[in-house]
């Protein structure tokens, strides 16, 4: 590693210190060990206040760092710098890329044509059908999924996108050490596995709530494309519009009923950009210059089941309805919609009720 | 004058005979109990002084000394209130002292003489036939809960006068008619019926499983779905206790003190719910006297746990042994007890912390990290222990309305009886009896499955997510149902049923 990406990594270990700082710092230590002048440099104090500048000054010493970076690499995290030839060239183009990824899983996934699926920590119903065959569709093409690990829409494209057997990358807003939702911990180290978490900041350090939209611009950096599944009206979804709009990117949003509070924020992208309306996963690969392969589905439907998968098409119903319905005892339903469920036709809700899984 | 009369006491649910001693001495008047006796029986003293003289017997001016042998275990109520005033009065000649000899003498005794009833009779009788004795005095009250017990002389009375008369030969009392445990099944009554509950066909029909094959259940649903009345109508698609089932739940309550004195003997399968504030030793049993618990007085029954993640977690951990032993054993200082605790745990819990999660009609404002705290609350070993999981809809105001006809419990308990009959012959020679308490041995050789199903439940476990410890309760599940479709081997729709039940594993689980 070069002395500026020591000088990198070493800044980063300071949550304090906010991007401007450090690129400022980097501009002026750049070629020399910053952790042997720091202390003798007047113009850093043009910088930093004397508490920031007393706190850094404690931790110039050789040893701390090197071990510093020894955990790290102990622990299967890599650091890619700005200078280094591995980092996503489409990163690189944006107004402010991190000057390091922290990373753990498969690092090659980062040159890959990403798409970032993106959307509220909270859910219908809707917005988990949507996504996950938006998700299933961007594997099938091969395209890397990039979300945020979040609750909600990002935990369905990860989970759809490692179920289908496709790529992913999850872009954290704290350090690696500090996965959160602590509940997707398990789900984090899934993705390690063949896939990618990163993070801009320095692995022991926690997320702060500003650290989330923040971390969006990468998610929007890295990709071709953001598609928005579903977004209330504040949803930090919104942040990665912006910035996906400011660098260029596209943006892409799935329409939602016009009452409903969860769909607020995509229907008001739509409104604002017209183009970014898509309605089916097709018609969004074909924008992007995809050309959808027809593939025949070669699932044998008992003719029997016709009439639930009609029944549930648009709108979940509860089994006491379907039993209802179709007047049929509750044994016989049972297995006829776990049937379904096995074979990927519906998907159970909770509060015990279903929706058919394919929007088409 | 010395005069010895033998008496009862309870050690948990299981009598031990107490001989009581009596010495009259000249001297001052006084009156002394020794051999580790409580309060209650100290204060005896009144109580059998005023009960002789209002009897119209003569009570001994003199020194009374009373020793309750074995001296060296702690005794407790009030029902050496009789054995003792009869004691005085064979002191003091008014009976006879070879009258007395056989007899076990039970009773509490009023201040005008009355004989009044006490907690306890049916366990500490059974003890006391199984060591050989053969007649018995006790309250009349207790009557009907002694009538049960086939081989012994039980004669009931009602006043210590009585008692007295009858001893010396002047009064006939006859001896207590052995009631027939039919006569007692044909006057059972259960308050709940699943007529009465609309819709829910799929939390109707996961009960029916659970009471085929002992399985415990948790329902999870949004508020005022109906999981408590579920759960309440579920003793009444139970199989029908047996005898000696019956006789050890009365046992448990009698010791309780919860015995309706009409009745005898418990022939509804028993129904807790305890409040989800009870504390630990209101579940499990305690107290310086080592009471039974909520676990125990639902043995042979259903332990409702209304809310199941609102109880202080170490409360419901301790359920986890008993559920697997099927007793638990409260130690105290004073006495160590064994309780049988062999109970189907119904238990309920919303889907998140207000209730409303998936709701349609509802919104839920939980963050997504409460939801997943809440359902975190139920530690996974005791996840492990429950079966079915099953989810209750949300009723709407149309199934309400509506007058349909719904299935009777009766008639779902027959489907019930004949599951269950096809376990008890399955498990003919050994100490099982449903499906649920199977072990590794049994659940080898009759959960087999065929190449087919094989495949079926690899394709389940890696298309949902199961978790593995999934895998036991599932098979075992499937058994139940296949048992209920009069199936000798577990079959491709039996398992796919059976997985329908496993929500909470694929579900909310990360």
């Amino acid at each position: 590693m070069t002395i500026d990406d020591n000088n990198i990594i070493w800044l980063d270990l300071f949550s304090f210190l906010s991007y401007s700082k450090k690129a400022k710092l980097l501009e002026l230590f750049r070629g020399k060990n910053i952790r042997e002048h720091i202390a003798k440099s007047q113009e850093v104090k043009d910088i930093l206040t004397d508490h920031d500048l007393n706190q850094m000054c404690l931790l110039t010493s050789d040893v701390y760092f090197s071990r510093q970076i020894e955990k790290f690499k102990a622990d299967g995290i890599e650091m890619i710098t700005i200078n280094d030839p591995r980092y996503p060239y489409l990163l690189k183009q944006i107004y402010d890329p991190p000057f390091c990824l922290y990373c753990k899983g498969n690092v090659d996934l980062l040159n890959t044509y990403c798409v970032g699926v993106v959307g509220s920590r909270k859910i219908t119903e809707y917005g988990t059908v949507v996504t996950k065959e938006y998700v299933k569709a961007l594997c099938e093409n091969n395209i890397t999924v990039v979300s945020g690990l979040a609750a909600g829409i990002d935990t369905v494209a990860h989970k759809t996108a490692l179920d289908a057997g496709g790529n992913t990358i999850a872009v954290l807003a704290g350090g690696l050490y500090h996965i959160y939702p602590s509940f997707n911990t398990n789900l984090a180290k899934l993705i390690t596995e063949n896939n990618l978490i990163l993070s801009e900041n320095s692995p022991d350090i926690r997320p702060l709530t500003y650290f989330f939209p923040i971390r969006n611009r990468i998610i929007a950096g890295l990709s071709k494309a953001v598609l928005l599944t579903e977004a209330g009206k504040k949803s930090g979804a919104l942040h990665t519009k912006n910035y996906a709009l400011d660098n260029n990117r596209e943006v892409f949003a799935v329409p939602g009923r016009i009452n409903s509070p969860m769909s607020e924020g995509t229907n008001a992208v739509i409104k604002e950009l017209q183009g970014a309306i898509t309605l089916s996963p097709k018609d969004m690969l074909e924008s992007l210059g995809f050309k959808e392969e027809k593939k025949e589905k070669s699932i044998q439907i008992d003719i029997t089941d016709q009439p639930i998968l009609d029944f549930i098409k648009s709108e979940k119903k509860t089994f006491q309805e379907i039993s209802d319905h179709l007047n049929m005892p509750a044994s016989e339903l049972n297995i006829k919609l776990m049937e379904l469920e096995m074979e990927g036709l519906i998907e159970k809700l909770p509060n015990n009720s279903y929706i058919s899984a394919s929007i088409n | 004058m010395l005069s010895k009369i033998l008496s009862f006491a309870l050690n948990g649910i299981t009598g031990y005979p107490v001989e009581i001693e009596l010495d009259i001495n000249p001297g001052l008047p006084s009156y002394d109990v020794v051999g580790l006796a409580d309060q209650a029986i100290k204060e005896s003293k009144s109580r059998v002084k005023s009960a002789i003289q209002n009897s119209a017997f003569k009570y001994p001016i003199h020194k009374i000394v009373i020793n309750l042998a074995p001296a060296d275990t702690k005794k407790e109520g009030s029902m050496y209130d009789l054995p003792i005033a009869l004691a005085i009065l064979t002191a003091t000649e008014e009976i006879k002292r070879d009258k007395l000899k056989d007899f076990v003498v039970l009773g509490e005794l009023s201040l005008d003489g009355e004989v009044r009833k006490l907690n306890g009779i049916l366990p500490m009788l059974i003890s006391a036939k199984q060591l050989g004795f053969k007649k018995f005095i006790i309250p009349i009250e207790n009557s009907m809960e002694a009538s049960y017990i086939d081989g012994i002389e039980v004669y009931a009375i009602s006043t210590l006068k009585d008692a007295v008369q009858f001893l010396k030969g002047e009064k006939q009392i006859e001896n207590l008619a052995v009631k027939s445990f039919e006569s007692a099944l044909s006057e059972r009554t259960y308050k709940n019926d699943f007529a009465y509950v609309k819709g829910q066909a799929s939390a109707k029909r996961a009960l029916e499983i659970a009471a085929a094959g002992g399985h415990n259940i948790l329902l999870i649903g949004p508020p005022g779905s109906g999981k408590t009345m579920l759960a309440k109508c579920f003793p009444s698609i139970l199989p029908d206790m047996t005898f000696e089932e019956s006789l050890e739940v009365t046992k448990i309550h009698s010791v309780a003190g919860l015995i309706d004195s009409k009745k005898g003997i418990v022939v509804e399968r028993p129904f807790r719910s305890p409040h989800h504030t009870a504390t630990l030793i209101a579940l499990t049993g305690g107290g310086t006297k080592a009471k039974p618990g909520e676990i125990s007085l639902a043995h042979n029954g259903v332990l409702f746990l209304d809310e199941m993640p609102e109880y202080a977690r170490n409360t419901i951990e301790t359920l986890r042994q008993p559920m697997e032993d099927g007793y638990i054993t409260v130690s105290r200082n004073a006495n160590t007890v064994q309780y049988p605790a062999n109970f189907i745990l119904v238990a309920s819990m919303n889907p998140c912390p207000c209730g409303y999660y998936g709701n349609g009609t509802d919104q839920c404002k939980c963050s997504p990290t409460a939801i997943h705290n809440y359902l975190n609350k139920i530690s996974g070993p005791l996840m492990d222990r429950i079966d079915l999981h099953i989810e209750v809809d949300s009723v709407k105001y149309e199934d309400l309305s509506d007058d349909r006809l719904e299935e009777k419990s009766a008639d779902i308990k027959k489907r019930v009886d004949k599951a269950r009959k096809i376990q008890l012959e399955r498990f003919k020679n050994t100490n099982i009896y449903s499906n649920a308490k199977m072990g590794e041995k049994e659940f080898k050789e009759y959960c087999k499955l065929d190449l087919a199903s094989t495949d079926l439940v690899e394709m389940a476990f890696r298309k949902l997510n199961l978790s593995a410890r999934a895998y036991n309760r599932i098979l075992k599940v499937a058994r139940t149902i296949a048992d209920l479709d009069g199936k000798e081997n577990i079959e491709r729709q039996h398992i796919l049923e059976a997985i329908q039940y496993r929500t909470l594993d694929k579900k909310y689980k990360v």
